[in-house]
């Protein structure tokens, strides 16, 4: 089973809610799919078994079979090509960062002087802490291909454990690539008008995508404008994490909340159930 | 002209907070929301709109149904779901 845990605002307390569940449960895998930020690894602390690198594909020209007619250029539709000719010879220029890696360029081109090239644009580290499985995807500092590395991450799910996502903020590629898939999807949020505003979004990728859904409430205290929502939407709300100091100090160590306050480990293990009947 | 940017890596620190407190501070600006996926600065400054529009910023494939057939041979060898 696949759950992600995802909310269109950031800091409502996905890394909080994603690890605490994980680590409630028995016979879990967490997926850091934050790429941009990951930050579960504060809070768990695991032990690093292996790094592997993602790497994207890259046009390599081959100088002494291109004759520079500029054919590779005019159908990348992502301008990551542009070439130059002169009288007898001529250049082609690779901007690597526009480049999606779609290969049209080596398929198409007239004088098969295009050859697959590799350059890494991030990083998966796998590890555990207990019995909690831990991969984290990371992106490189100015990459774009976001989608990528979170779906090499995803594909160290295994079937037979419960898989929690801990997706990125906000509603584009990266949300959706982490979400897609799920069996279920945690909406994390909080009782503000920015929590409720992004929710929104949230709910509407969650729909999009099919994936049912239901919310979390964190720092839960009047909560009225995201109740009338979820009812209006049919929406339910499987827990609610008061707005505490204590909680909010474990966080600003980062000890995970069910490690500093044990008691709410029940909270997460009845969160798993509802879910589970949910499906049904 | 000065441009002020305001960031930070995590989600959730206040920069809509703090964008929202220099713009009512501030004489003589423009604000400007950048967090597109999820912009939040009109929930705190209640700005009138005078006007919006589409923003078009790429192209999107289509499958042409006369050529149908080479959508096959395409799917093979090119490295996104079609």
């Amino acid at each position: 089973m696949i759950i992600s845990v995802a909310s269109g605002k950031g800091g409502t307390g996905k890394t909080t809610v994603a690890v605490s569940l994980a680590l409630s449960i028995e016979n879990s895998q967490i997926i850091d799919c934050d790429v941009e930020e990951p930050n579960v690894h504060l809070f768990l602390n695991p032990k690093i078994k292996e790094k592997i690198k993602v790497k994207t594909l890259i046009p390599e020209v081959d100088k002494n079979k291109c004759n520079y007619c500029g054919y590779c250029s005019q159908i990348c539709v992502y301008n990551a090509l542009a070439v130059l000719k002169f009288n007898s010879t001529g250049e082609v220029l690779l901007f690597p960062h526009l480049c999606h890696g779609c290969g049209g360029c080596i398929l198409l081109c007239p004088e098969k002087a295009i050859n697959q090239g590799f350059r890494e644009i991030g990083e998966i580290t796998i590890g555990y802490r207990e019995n909690v499985e831990f991969v984290e995807g990371k992106l490189n500092i100015s990459e774009v291909l976001a989608p990528k590395v979170i779906e090499r991450a995803k594909n160290f799910i295994k079937p037979d454990k419960i898989a929690i996502i801990d997706a990125p903020p906000g509603t584009t590629c990266p949300t959706v690539s982490a979400i897609k898939g799920s069996d279920f999807c945690l909406l994390v949020t909080e009782p503000t008008p920015f929590g409720l505003h992004d929710l929104e979004l949230a709910y509407e990728v969650t729909k999009a995508l099919k994936v049912p859904s239901g919310v979390i409430i964190n720092k839960s205290e009047d909560d009225k404008i995201i109740e009338d929502f979820c009812k209006k939407n049919n929406l339910p709300i499987l827990m609610k994490i008061p707005f505490k100091r204590e909680i909010a100090e474990l966080y600003s160590k980062g000890v995970p909340l069910v490690v500093g306050m044990p008691k709410y480990k029940e909270n997460f293990q009845k969160l798993i159930t509802l879910i589970k009947n949910f499906k049904k | 002209m000065k441009q002020i940017l305001v960031i930070s890596g995590k989600g959730g620190t206040g920069k809509t907070f703090f964008a929202g407190c220099l713009a009512v501070s501030l004489p003589n600006k423009v604000i400007v929301d950048c967090d597109v996926d999820a912009a939040n600065l009109h929930l705190i400054l209640h700005p009138k709109i005078e006007q919006s529009f589409e923003f078009i910023g790429g192209k999107i494939a289509f499958i042409d149904k006369r050529n149908a057939q080479l959508v096959e041979p395409v799917r093979k060898y090119v490295n996104f779901p079609l």
